[in-house]
């Protein structure tokens, strides 16, 4: 075990590797308030790399209702079951990781799902947390009821629980980008991976009996675009770019922006150790004890900032860049009403209004003598 | 699986079938301690119990045959092989281990034709695991050999600079060659599925939807004829199969498992050669894929001796 710094349990830990950091990271942000579960993700994600046989129930992009979604099944409960309670000190957290409590003989704390456990990819969906009465009118936030959707990618962890469970180094990070893969010459499916993950994102190939994982759509990134799930995404929640080390930031990077200067996005279940590279602004509407124990303690801080966006040019202006664009976005500016995108070099990629210009028709149509709606 | 289901026995002079694992000739351990940083504390416990408690020499001969090897296992040829059981130990010197020691004992016997050698290996299992799909591992046993046969290699399936010559059998890769490559719908029999890929667009233009396959990976070959696979090792983690394969076998499910593993005595480089006449190391491992056995998870022996006669 080597001692590697992980910045979102805010301390050292412990890991199977003295793991570098790469040279950059490539990241995402997601929010999930802007997600309405249409599945064109998770759709654009398989149509691109797993439509072969063997690989039928494999969603390395999928979209899940909190709280009685999971694919596999139950995967986070299993998680918070091995972990237990919480325990937080401020930033810092005070519990065990999936290295940390591993039973001995084994690298990482996990499990394997069954075959059953793949079966149900969209168990919950639109499922509340609780009955929803007669006459139930919903004024205030949080929700009394409630659900919301989770979209889930591999994170292409700056420590995954993948590569250490490995016992024979198939799966490696790239050092140029930080992204994860299974070396598909050398896997010789232990399955150790699937077991090891604690979000459940490397899944066994029935038919080459090796296992597979989401590429992060490598050859797009190596071009300058951003993944299939992101530049398809319908309700336009989802950002890909470059995330700058722990001890560094720059405020003009889209991602350093949303996690380390407003404090918007936050890891998933990074009590795990893995140091998760996507990003998630929480969904307002859930309860806070549920987001805490999800997101780790920003959750507080980021639901206010965001629920104060339209006194955030730089923040809105940055939100409203979501999926206007399918390269890459290095940097981006805000000045007056426009937010503007930019490449690796500098150059303009894309310039959007901070609010979409509106026009209200009269509720009368004279011509056609008859009342109208409005639609957006 | 359970320990007594029958493997044959009657009439063949099984020396040593009364012996436990704790009883285990570890004197091999002794000439690789050096070798096995890891593994000093065990070693220096046996060498206690072997000054306290010499036993005799054990290990496998592999007796000339006339003819070709049968493959059969029934065949009368192998009763006339002696068998010595080799004790097994769980592998639990690196992460991850195997939980529990499931198959505690193999039975060996060989035969060579001054061509190839082939052993048969035994062990009682009541239970056939034979399909590889999500959250099933099949049962499999491999054969270790060092590729200097003058020296014996770490047990930890060699070192730098100490390669080994591994043949490893697995029930699934049997399937493969007695039934046809083997798939999701052997697996999942009841499961729908669209076309495959290979029925719309013919094999080669198909093979782009199967990436282990696209990767040259042996595990994900469509056209196996051998379901036993050579592989060359320096250390644990290291395994990869060699370019030539030249290993054959076969094996059977007979309230445990009988398997034929089969080697050209000059294999080839990156193998072991053999010849009449030679003594050199021979170690095993064994997988119970009913117990989640799978790469490192395995039960797995020291060195024995391995002569063959003139
Ligand atoms: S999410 Fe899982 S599969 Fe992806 S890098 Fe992290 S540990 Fe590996
Ligand atoms: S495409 Fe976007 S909006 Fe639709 S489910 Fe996926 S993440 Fe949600």
């Amino acid at each position: 075990m080597a001692e590697v710094f992980n910045w979102q349990l805010g301390r050292e830990m412990q890991y199977p590797f003295q793991a570098e950091r790469p040279q950059r990271q490539i990241a995402w942000v997601f929010d999930t308030n802007k997600c309405i579960a249409c599945q064109t993700c998770t759709v654009a994600c398989k149509s691109t790399w797993t439509s072969g046989t063997g690989q039928e129930y494999m969603l390395w992009n999928n979209v899940e209702t909190k709280p009685y979604g999971f694919f596999p099944q139950g995967w986070d409960v299993q998680l918070l079951d091995r972990l237990g309670v919480v325990q937080w000190d401020g930033q810092t957290y005070e519990g065990q990781t999936v290295f940390e409590s591993a039973p001995t003989g084994e690298r990482v704390n996990g499990w394997l799902p069954m075959a059953e456990d793949w079966a149900h990819p969209n168990v919950g969906e639109d499922e509340p947390a609780g009955a929803v009465e007669r006459g139930t009118y919903i004024d205030r936030l949080p929700h009394d009821t409630w659900f919301s959707y989770l979209a889930r990618i591999c994170n292409h962890c700056t420590y995954p629980a993948c590569v250490a469970a490995c016992p024979r180094q198939a799966i490696y990070k790239r050092p140029e980008d930080g992204i994860v893969l299974v070396d598909q010459a050398r896997c010789r499916g232990y399955q150790e991976c699937v077991a090891a993950c604690p979000y459940k994102k490397v899944m066994y190939n029935n038919e080459t009996r090796v296992s597979e994982k989401c590429i992060a759509c490598f050859p797009k990134i190596e071009q300058g675009y951003q993944p299939q799930c992101v530049t398809t995404c319908i309700g336009r929640i989802r950002i890909a770019s470059f995330i700058s080390k722990p001890d560094e930031v720059d405020p003009k990077k889209p991602i350093d922006f949303l996690v380390k200067v407003r404090k918007v996005a936050l890891p998933l279940y990074p009590q795990a150790g893995t140091e998760p590279n996507v990003y998630y602004i929480p969904p307002i509407h859930a309860p806070r004890e549920y987001l805490h124990q999800m997101f780790g303690p920003g959750v507080d801080e980021a639901v206010e900032t965001y629920q104060n966006i339209k006194n955030d040019p730089e923040l809105l202006g940055l939100m409203m860049l979501f999926g206007s664009t399918e390269r890459i976005m290095h940097s981006f500016s805000v000045e007056g009403e426009i937010a503007t995108g930019f490449d690796e070099q500098g150059e303009e990629l894309v310039s959007v209004p901070l609010r979409e210009p509106t026009f209200i028709r009269e509720f009368f149509d004279d011509v056609h003598q008859a009342y109208l709606h409005n639609i957006t | 699986m359970t320990r007594d289901a029958g493997t044959p026995e009657a009439g063949t002079p099984d020396a040593g079938t009364d012996r436990t694992p704790a009883q285990v000739d570890r004197r091999g351990f002794l000439k690789v301690a050096g070798a096995v940083a890891a593994s000093t504390a065990v070693a220096t416990g046996i060498a206690a119990r072997v000054l306290t408690r010499p036993e005799p020499a054990t290990h496998v001969v592999a007796r000339r045959h006339e003819g070709d090897i049968p493959a059969d296992h029934q065949h009368r040829a192998w009763a006339r092989a002696q068998a010595w059981v080799v004790p097994l130990l769980v592998q639990n010197l690196v992460a991850p281990h195997a939980p529990a020691l499931v198959i505690p004992e193999l039975r060996v016997r060989a035969l060579h034709n001054g061509e190839r050698i082939a052993l048969l290996v035994e062990w009682a299992d009541d239970a056939e695991d034979a399909v590889d799909s999500m959250a099933r591992f099949r049962d499999a046993v491999a054969v270790q050999l060092p590729v200097d046969t003058a020296t014996t290699p770490g047990v930890t399936m060699g070192a730098v600079n100490q390669p080994v010559h591994i043949m490893q059998w697995r029930a699934a890769w049997q399937r493969d060659v007695d039934r046809g490559r083997q798939g999701v719908r052997e697996a999942f029999p009841n499961s729908f599925r669209d076309a495959a890929p290979e029925d719309l667009m013919g094999e080669e233009a198909a093979q782009q939807f199967y990436p282990a396959l696209v990767a040259n990976n042996p595990m994900a070959r469509r056209d196996r004829t051998s379901p036993v696979e050579d592989l060359s090792a320096v250390g644990f983690g290291s395994l990869t199969a060699q370019d030539k394969q030249t290993a054959t076998g076969r094996g059977v499910f007979d309230r445990g498992w009988h398997v034929v593993l089969s080697t050209p005595l000059a294999a080839g480089e990156h193998k072991t050669s053999l010849h009449p006449g030679l003594t050199t190391s021979i170690a095993f491992a064994v997988w119970d894929g009913g117990a989640g056995n799978r790469g490192s998870r395995k039960q797995w022996s020291n060195w024995t001796d391995l002569e063959l006669e003139a």
